[in-house]
């Protein structure tokens, strides 16, 4: 079971400093402050938001289960990931390559009715460009994407690459649902769509590092947007009145939040963005005390750290000094 | 006129010849007359008011129930490359909503979930169009008597009215000459040109077999497949029941391939079961009633209720959906003694309890007490009062016709509000009785030993067509010499390499 391998594995440096739904929302690719640095703290953000989809309920019926030892799991080795890169572009990616695929193969055949794999109307407009654009180069783009998805499906486990090309629809030919791979090849449902994730970010990655040998995959990748995409909207808005210099309890007042809700978007900055605006809140040679500290008790829980620290620091200060340790590892 | 409509039968769908009735339906709509169009399913009603749309200017405006089947429509109109064809219902997000609502008229063909007609925006709308035709599907909807009923359903004569009264088409695949005059009633006492076409279908042959329980009805069931070998259709009243016996027929027979398919799962996924169904990589299907509308499959040959619906309409709709080709084909009814009890259960369950009405009404007097006189959602309702989905339709259903509820508004009148409630236990009454009524018939078709061909019509038409091959186990047919013709093998490609290459034509 693929699931619960990776919710035994994120189970393991989280121990037992958060609860199991911080998994969930770690998945699931909750964009608040805590989640992301729960994906930095926890070296975990390979896992970020590879899995949209997936349904609370079953999550926390299985986590509970796995937890008190109900269940015997088979550990099912995890595939390639890399949540935090391509999270935000997966769905694009799959969509328009499963559509253009429905396209070409009907296209060789001159049928022109088949009702489309996917209902979002802007990866239909991206596809019908495409068809408009390329009309006579169509049967170039077919045996280009099949020279490259043929190269990149062989370095995969034969079973991932049987379930990427049993999902495809083309010319007389429908591709299975979930349920009917999970049949086909002896995996549990829930599992099905974490393998095509897996696939999708092997290609990103193959297709975003080698552009020069998938020039037609490579036109698929939606272009992210220039600003930063991780840190979230909100602490953005903060950043911009810290750097037009307010104070914590004006941003606070200005924009109707907690004081604590804005140290959470400074910590969040930090985490992701580095030292920047940090000197105004801790000083290096604090933080390096509480680094040192951490480092010592092999922990990040806070109330350790505080307490060991004779409580010399408040929590913000702490939160503050871990974001700044996880950018120093980064840089190294 | 006769040839222009077949011209464009041709140029639209490719077709030579009309089914019955379509020609006849076609030529009372381009007179502009009202009209009101009985045919079984599998005719193609939908020819009615989409050729109309294709040839003449003005716009043709459908209201339908079945939100799936609308989208199923709008993507094959477009796939075929009429593009001038929007659905407006509660599937579209508010953007696509606002997109088709402000450029009505760049589309012919219009289809509105009733629920979306008691939004004064678009009615106020449509009004600025040139409705060349307004078509009422399903319009058993409207009527208490018919399989199911709509309360957005009983607005339409006022619609249409406000409309300018276009002319209308009422269409449905069942209706008992009382569901019909009920239909011509509630939609405003139209005077309406009638086509009525028979149900029955010469080259369906029904069989009935009795088995003590539940492994005696998989072994025959099982058995039953591996005699025809054919594209079938298996129904089921629960989900779960489809997807177990979906999962027992693919270890026994795992060279048929076979898939489930109810309400319960995605759209996207329904969709693609059912094409795999029409494309052939699917050879049997186990379902719910949810399956089959809008599935024009010609070649079904086989259709299986491992358990029976509630009434012999939804029975004669399902079945129907074998042989469309005009060849053999069968209908084959699996019950055992104890399963009378589900859906007696599931007809008290659809009916509200006395004491439940009280406190939804006193619950809604004290909404309009303290002035929300907005009908409350289902949801809202459901934290109050212990009280199931469709006996809330039932109640709203009602409430409509006796004034109490108009426009998603409350109307608090003393005396109306009292009449109802002591009403109301009667309409139960009548409603479950009724409903039992309905059960009664099948049961009895069930254990009759005269010609089930007339039975199965006797409450629909006067006299029922000869069986063009076998007629029924009771006249003596059997399975026995059934000759099988083998259904070509499916492209099955070997593994990802050869499927990658065929998709591609590598």
């Amino acid at each position: 079971m693929l699931l619960a391998s990776i919710i035994l594995h994120a189970v393991q440096p989280i121990r037992n400093e958060r609860s199991t739904a911080s998994i969930y929302h770690l998945l699931q690719g909750k964009r608040s402050a805590q989640t992301l640095q729960d994906a930095h703290m926890y070296g975990l953000t390979n896992l970020f938001g590879i899995y949209p989809k997936l349904s609370r309920d079953l999550f926390d019926k299985l986590a509970a289960d796995l937890l008190e030892n109900k269940i015997q799991v088979n550990k099912t080795p995890i595939p390639y990931f890399n949540g935090m890169a391509y999270q935000s572009q997966t769905d694009a990616f799959l969509y328009r390559l499963l559509l253009l695929l429905q396209m070409l193969s009907n296209q060789a055949h001159g049928e022109k009715r088949y009702i489309p794999v996917t209902d979002q109307g802007q990866v239909q407009y991206w596809v019908k460009q495409l068809y408009r654009q390329e009309l006579t180069q169509l049967g170039n783009w077919r045996s280009s994407l099949y020279e490259e998805l043929y190269g990149l499906l062989e370095n995969l486990p034969e079973e991932q690459a049987g379930l990427f090309v049993d999902r495809i629809s083309g010319y007389q030919h429908i591709g299975l649902t979930a349920a009917q791979l999970a049949v086909k090849y002896d995996l549990q449902e829930i599992d099905v769509p974490l393998y095509q994730t897996s696939t999708i970010h092997y290609f990103l990655n193959q297709v975003s590092a080698n552009k020069a040998l998938f020039p037609y995959l490579g036109t698929l990748i939606e272009q992210p947007k220039q600003q930063s995409n991780t840190i979230t909207s909100t602490a953005h808005k903060t950043r911009m009145m810290l750097e037009r210099g307010l104070t914590l309890d004006q941003i606070a007042a200005a924009r109707g939040l907690s004081e604590n809700t804005i140290k959470d978007h400074i910590v969040e900055m930090t985490w992701l963005e580095g030292r920047r605006l940090a000197s105004r809140f801790i000083g290096e040679a604090d933080a390096a005390v509480i680094m040192d500290c951490a480092e010592k008790t092999d922990t990040n829980k806070l109330k350790h750290i505080h307490a060991a620290l004779n409580g010399k620091y408040n929590y913000f200060q702490i939160r503050m000094a871990l974001a700044l340790r996880n950018e120093q590892e980064v840089e190294a | 006129m006769k040839t222009d409509l077949q011209q464009a039968l041709l140029k639209y769908y490719g077709y030579e010849q009309f089914r019955t009735g379509q020609l006849e339906i076609l030529e009372s709509v381009m007179q502009n007359r009202h009209t009101l169009g009985v045919l079984p399913t599998g005719t193609g009603k939908s020819v009615c008011y989409q050729l109309p749309a294709f040839m003449r200017s003005g716009q043709v405006i459908v209201v339908s129930p079945l939100l799936s089947l609308m989208e199923d429509q709008v993507k094959q109109l477009r796939a075929k490359g009429f593009k001038r064809v929007a659905a407006l219902n509660s599937f579209l997000n508010y953007e696509d909503k606002q997109q088709v609502t402000r450029n009505l008229a760049s589309y012919d063909l219009l289809y509105v979930s009733p629920e979306m007609l008691q939004n004064d925006y678009l009615i106020s709308r449509l009004m600025q169009l040139k409705i060349q035709l307004f078509v009422v599907d399903e319009a058993h909807c409207i009527s208490q008597w018919g399989k199911e009923f709509r309360t957005d359903y009983l607005r339409l004569a006022e619609v249409i009215r406000t409309l300018g009264s276009p002319p209308v088409l009422a269409l449905t695949g069942t209706a008992t000459p009382e569901v019909q005059t009920d239909i011509q009633h509630l939609l405003g006492d139209l005077e309406m040109e009638k086509h009525i076409y028979p149900m029955d279908r010469p080259n369906i042959a029904y069989f009935v077999q009795e088995v003590q329980d539940q492994q005696e009805k998989n072994e025959t069931m099982l058995a039953l497949l591996r005699k025809m070998q054919a594209p079938t259709i298996i129904y089921f009243s629960s989900r779960n029941m489809a997807e177990s016996v979906a999962a027992l027929i693919r270890i026994n027979m795992p060279d048929m391939a076979c898939a489930y398919y109810h309400g319960g799962m995605e759209n996207e996924d329904r969709i693609l079961i059912q094409q795999q169904f029409l494309a052939g990589q699917l050879q049997i299907i186990c379902c719910t009633s949810a399956f089959g509308m809008g599935v024009d499959k010609e070649d079904v040959r086989l259709i299986i209720h491992y358990h029976l619906p509630n009434d012999k309409e939804s029975f004669i709709q399902e079945v129907g959906r074998a042989g469309r080709d005009g060849k053999e084909s069968v209908s084959v009814v699996l019950y055992s003694p104890g399963d009378w009890q589900i859906p007696v259960h599931l007809i008290e369950q659809d009916l509200p309890e006395q004491s439940s009405i009280q406190q939804l009404m006193r619950h809604l007097y004290q909404r309009v007490q303290a002035g929300m006189t907005d009908l409350p959602a289902y949801e809202l309702i459901v934290q109050h009062i212990p009280i199931g989905e469709t006996q809330w339709r039932f109640l709203l259903y009602q409430m409509e016709k006796h004034d109490i509820v108009k426009g998603n508004q409350l109307q608090y009148n003393a005396q109306t509000w009292k009449d109802f409630l002591e009403q109301i236990e009667n309409l139960v009454g009548e409603r479950k009785k009724h409903k039992l009524v309905q059960l009664q018939r099948m049961k009895e078709w069930i254990y009759t030993d005269t010609c089930r061909r007339r039975i199965l019509f006797a409450h629909f038409q006067r006299t029922v067509r000869p069986a063009s091959g076998r007629c029924c186990d009771n006249c003596g047919d059997t399975l026995k010499d059934w000759e099988t013709v083998p259904v070509s093998a499916q492209h099955d490609a070997a593994g990802w390499r050869e499927q990658l290459r065929f998709l591609l034509q590598q």
